[in-house]
């Protein structure tokens, strides 16, 4: 009996075993699969943080704050080898209040090796800088040039349709970006009267149905990519809200930008210059002024501004050193013109130099002193002096 | 057939009898098509000549290609990924997160299909 039991024991045993081994090596799919193969589809979670200290100096009184805590995640989700979704979320800690923001949220597809399509929300080609340099981990300095930015003359983002791509030249190149957006609005000064004749470019509902359009053409000359030279322009036939009186109020912007990023063994490292200059013209429009008094005063002015920046950055990533081999050193100068005798006219000058520690390639301390001289403005003109240790990190 | 045959345009060609039209229909029928190829071959030509100057450029840079040694998907990684910000290393990332960030850098940076896609190789081979 116990023999059988044996037999019987074995038999289901080995039966089993013989099971597994013939999943193991013939059926079954896991083990037999091959070494490791990724899926098309991907997602992935990226984006950048910062924080400092600012201390800034304006007129002989001192502001310190740690500040930033900024936090922007990115969303990468690929569908296929031509198609894929980005998104960027922002989340910033200003005047005690948390921001949250949609930087970008847009869908792309590759048509052909030439040409892709992009709709939704897009940081706008108008030049390089919003596009491509604003990111805390990329931009060398804690604070953007002048023009950039909140009140800034130059569109940063926009919500429409963009067609863009790159043509290999056999040594040079050349890439084109040609886009369709909701246009901007123009500030009447109803709401904020010291902004009256601004553009507003946040327009997620245009309020006319006049698009903008605009585009960028870059040039790189050089086999090596060293050298890119840019001009865009973006204009709109119509600003205003429809019906009101500010309704055919146009808008022409451009901008002309600049980039050399190159190695040079004689200098013992990468020596990265860039530059953009922004010019923007509005129809001129007639504004109201409420004085105290309560009377209304009609004023109009000749709607133009521009700004301009250059930034040099040394990297001596050819050093001995390990140590100096990290640093870099930055200067950057950049001004604002807004235009004579609106509210917020203003002339500004700003220069910025900085010492940059990289621990990673998206991950620096940055220390940086910036002076801005200016007449008019926000805070009525002066000199700001400020000084700021920022810590960017992209992940 | 054709009683009373008025001079016509093929009048030359002869009294129209029966045979000869039949003759005539061939010809014309010949005629349309020789029109036809002489079309086609013009539309041809256009279109040739047309592709041709992409297909000599094509030759031009094959030709350079063979001459000048071709750039490294390592030396273009190098000069187009330091563009705007520092280049990451190949070991920064396995491939899938590769294929993903150079779709994403390509669209982004406005790369050329060619330089991405050296690139997008070294970075996969080197990692
Ligand atoms: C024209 C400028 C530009 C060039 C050239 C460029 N990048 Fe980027 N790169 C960016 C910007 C801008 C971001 C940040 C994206 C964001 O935050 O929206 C970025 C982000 C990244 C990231 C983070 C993950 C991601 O996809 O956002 C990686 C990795 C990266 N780049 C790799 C590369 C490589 C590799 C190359 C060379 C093929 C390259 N980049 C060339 C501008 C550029």
């Amino acid at each position: 009996m116990k023999e059988l039991i044996t037999i019987i024991a074995l038999l289901v045993f080995g039966h089993t075993i013989y099971g597994q081994t013939y999943n193991n090596f013939e059926t079954d799919s896991i083990t037999d699969s091959e070494p490791f193969k990724p899926s098309k589809t991907q997602f992935m979670i990226r984006g950048y943080g910062h924080t400092g200290l600012n201390s800034i100096n304006n007129d002989g009184e001192t502001e310190s704050s740690y500040v930033g805590s900024a936090f922007a995640p990115i969303f990468l989700f690929k569908h296929s080898d031509r198609l894929m979704f980005e998104a960027e979320l922002e989340f910033v800690l200003e005047s005690n209040e948390l921001e949250v923001g949609l930087e970008y949220a847009d869908v792309m597809y590759v048509l052909n090796k030439n040409m892709t399509v992009r709709a939704g929300k897009f940081l706008l080609p108008f030049g390089t800088f919003m596009e491509r340099f604003h990111p805390a981990w990329i931009n060398r300095l804690p604070t953007r040039p002048l023009g950039f930015g909140h009140d800034g003359i130059a569109p940063s983002s926009g919500i429409g349709v963009e067609l863009r791509g790159a043509f290999e030249l056999g040594g040079p190149k050349l890439n084109y970006s040609v886009y369709s957006t909701n246009g901007p609005r123009l500030k009447d000064g109803s709401d904020e009267p010291e902004e009256a004749g601004m553009l507003m470019f946040q327009n997620f509902e245009d309020n006319n149905n006049s698009k903008a359009f605009g585009g960028r053409i870059g040039v790189l000359p050089f086999a090596d990519s060293s050298t890119e030279i840019g001009f865009s322009t973006y204009s709109t036939s119509k600003v205003g809200t429809r019906d009101s009186e500010y309704e055919d109020v146009g808008a022409f912007l451009y901008a002309i930008d600049f980039a050399f990023v190159k190695q040079i063994p004689a200098l013992k490292g990468f020596i990265d210059i860039k530059g953009q200059y922004n010019n923007s013209d509005v129809d001129d429009a007639t504004y109201s002024e409420v004085h105290e008094d309560g009377d209304e005063e009609e004023y109009t002015f000749d709607n133009k501004s521009n700004s301009f920046y250059t930034q040099l950055s040394y990297r001596p990533t050819m050093a001995s050193s390990d140590f100096l081999k990290k640093l870099e050193l930055v200067g950057r100068y950049s001004n604002l013109n807004a235009p004579e005798g609106a509210e917020w006219e203003e002339q500004s000058d700003q220069y910025a130099f900085g010492l940059n520690y990289w621990l990673t390639w998206r991950s620096v301390i940055k220390v940086a002193y910036q002076t801005t001289d200016s007449v008019g403005g926000h805070d009525g003109g002066g000199t700001a002096n400020g000084f700021f240790v920022h810590w960017a990190i992209g992940f | 057939m054709m009683e009373g045959v008025q001079p016509t345009a093929f009048s030359f060609i002869g009294q129209l009898d029966s045979n000869n039209l039949e003759k005539l229909k061939i010809m014309t029928t010949i005629y349309k098509i020789f029109i036809a190829g002489l079309v086609l071959l013009f539309v041809g030509v256009m279109i040739t000549s047309c592709t041709s100057t992409k297909d000599t450029y094509a030759n031009a840079t094959e030709v350079e290609d063979e001459f000048k040694i071709e750039k490294s998907g390592a030396q273009m990684w190098g000069e187009a990924c330091n563009r705007c910000h520092l280049a990451p290393s190949p070991a920064d990332y396995n491939d899938t997160d590769w294929t993903t960030i150079s779709l994403h850098m390509r669209v982004r940076a406005n790369l050329t299909e060619k330089e991405i896609t050296k690139i997008e190789t070294f970075l996969k081979s080197a990692n």
